[in-house]
């Protein structure tokens, strides 16, 4: 297998044919990212170190399926994390209540809440976003 | 009674929907994939919810995602349209299991029509007429088979009970060839798929497809709304139909008219439905029901005078029909092309954004179709982008508007099957009317090569 980093120049002429805005490749090297805004393609590589690091921010924890977000469990009075909590791996940020159903949004990994997205007592659909993670970097790995 | 109503499909028919319903007066709520999240249409609805990725397994045949969304929502009602989930039993049962009204037939009618053998039995037992022939294999009595050959009437063709693909099949002319054939097939059955079991029909040589709309209520009544022609099918993907199905005895088709009646009656059948027919010199032999709304209701809408969706959403809020079937008529004659994102040709599929798109007008004139200008058909469903519908005092001057609507349309930034509705419309044995289901893959598309 060839490593597509030695047919940028191809993958930008074939990108250049079509409608699609965005193509990423992510690899073990990195990221390939080519963007296409209809007149011309630029192109951004990053590497796997950095990618890890500094371009691995905020995570988005999206809603799973259709339901009543609820900030806190439905027994609480105070919703169950703050923009600023340290939450470890597990912990319910927040619920998805349908019908008689409570669903746990649970942290992905240990990290701190940097942003809460919906409403209490609003209605989501699936991918809406609930809640930003800002992992504890990579250091378990 | 209901007063909010989830549709659970997407593109032209979610549009369709939702515009019965608002007439109604029905809150609407459009769920959508992740692909469909900027349709104009999804926008229009009361409420939209976004139940899962592009992939149609993980947004609209997800029954659980569906039925969260009903519960979130607060929709006393789901609509299936036609595909995805439309004649799934299964999600019938957990609509109403979930205490929401389901519009359509109850699972058990379902299940009955979705089993080809079922459905053959109960369709006799109605005095649907059926392809002829036993539905037991041939044994090894030879006078017997020629008997039942003979009953059935020449040409008759020899299946092989494990075959299937167009192979182990043999046709039969007259009497003179029936034993011979017999041991043939028998043989190559035996040695094709290890099963000698064959069994005998009717061979139908040129057939058109007819079918007929019915629809029926919670009180016991059912009527059936006209004929339709849709013979012009590739790959028994329907292209462009009509209603009514020209040059049918009139006698005969009010008499299978009346017993796909009768049989939604004796299936004590709700909401809308269709018996379709193969049709060969008059006879009418059953092939299946679909047990919901068809992508090409209109041409019976038009033809009828009636809303065929409104009618479907008002039985199954439990009204009675407000028709009788004296009160049916067919007035004047309708088409309907599919417009597909697709090439003309080779019928490759051509998803993209609609960079130009004008649409036919005038008189009789009628486009259903959630497209527009800038809107991006997506790689992931059905190329089905519009309907356009033409109707006229008779089918000549239908056929007149068609002529005009299809050189009107204009579609760009994505290649659609326009090209092939022009020739279609144009072509001398089309315009006699009453081809058969081979003519639009063997006369039209032969001539490209695809």
């Amino acid at each position: 297998m060839t490593n597509p980093l030695d047919h940028v120049d191809q993958l930008c002429a074939f990108l250049a044919a079509t409608d699609i805005g965005l193509l990423e490749l992510k690899g073990p090297a990195g990221v390939l990212r080519l963007r296409h805004d209809g007149a011309r393609v630029e192109v951004e590589m990053i590497e796997a170190a950095t990618a890890a690091l500094s371009s691995s921010p905020t995570q988005i924890i999206r809603a799973p399926v259709p339901g009543l977000y609820l900030d806190r469990h439905p027994l609480r009075s105070q919703p169950s994390v703050a923009v600023g909590d340290e939450v470890a791996a597990g912990t319910p940020l927040a619920f998805l209540q349908i019908g008689p159903l409570l669903l746990p949004v649970p942290a992905p990994e240990d990290g701190m809440v940097v942003e809460t997205f919906a409403e209490h007592g609003a209605t989501v659909g699936y991918g809406a976003p609930l809640i930003g993670l800002q992992p504890h970097g990579s250091d378990a790995e | 009674m209901f007063g909010s109503v989830l549709i659970a499909n997407r593109g032209e028919i979610a549009l369709r929907i939702q515009r019965g319903c608002r007439r109604l007066g029905l809150r609407t709520i459009v769920v959508h994939s992740e692909a469909d999240r900027d349709a104009p249409y999804v926008h229009h609805a009361d409420e939209a919810i976004c139940i899962g990725p592009a992939a149609a397994a993980q947004s609209y045949l997800n029954q659980t995602a569906l039925l969260f969304a009903a519960e979130v929502s607060g929709a006393e009602a789901i609509h299936p349209g036609y595909g995805f989930l439309s004649e799934n039993p299964g999600f019938a049962e957990q609509v109403e299991a979930a205490g929401l009204t389901f519009i359509g037939p109850t699972a058990a009618v379902m299940r009955v029509m979705g089993d080809k053998v079922a459905a053959k039995r109960a369709m006799r037992a109605a005095g649907v007429p059926c392809v002829p022939g036993p539905d037991a294999a041939l044994g090894d009595d030879l006078d017997l088979a020629r008997a039942t050959a003979r009953q059935i009437g020449y040409p008759v063709i020899l299946k092989a009970a494990g075959g299937g693909g167009g192979r182990g099949m043999r046709m039969v002319e007259s009497e003179a060839g029936l034993i011979d054939a017999i041991a043939v097939t028998r043989e190559e059955a035996r040695r094709g798929f290890a099963n000698s079991a064959i069994y005998i029909e009717k061979f139908l040589r040129r057939p058109r497809h007819v079918e007929i709309q019915v629809i029926a209520d919670t009180h016991g009544n059912a009527v059936w709304l006209g004929s339709r022609d849709c013979s012009l099918q590739r790959r028994h993907q329907k292209v462009l139909e009509e209603a009514p199905a020209p040059g049918l005895d009139q006698d005969v088709l009010a008499q299978i008219g009346e017993r796909c009646a009768e049989a939604c009656r004796q299936l004590e059948y709700r909401g809308v439905g269709t018996f379709e027919f193969l049709v060969e010199d008059d006879a009418f032999y059953f092939i299946e029901m679909n047990t919901r709304l068809q992508v090409e209701h209109p041409v019976t809408e038009m033809t009828a005078g009636i809303d065929i969706v409104e009618a479907q959403i008002r039985v199954a809020q439990g009204e009675a029909l407000p028709f009788a079937q004296a009160d049916i008529v067919c007035r004047g004659h309708a088409f309907e092309c599919r417009i597909n994102a697709e090439d003309p040709d080779t019928f490759v599929p051509s998803p993209g954004v609609i960079t130009a798109w004008e649409l036919p007008g005038g008189p009789g004139v009628r486009i259903d179709s959630h497209a527009s200008s800038g809107y991006r058909v997506p790689p992931y469903y059905d190329s089905l982008i519009g309907k356009l519908v033409v109707h006229g005092a008779n089918r000549a001057e239908a056929l007149d508007r068609l002529r005009i609507a299809l050189d009107e349309m204009r579609v760009e930034g994505i290649a659609t099957n326009l090209p092939l509705h022009r020739r279609l419309v144009r072509d001398a044995a089309f315009i006699r009317g009453g081809v058969s289901i081979h003519h639009l893959e063997q006369q039209l598309c032969g001539s490209g090569k695809a």
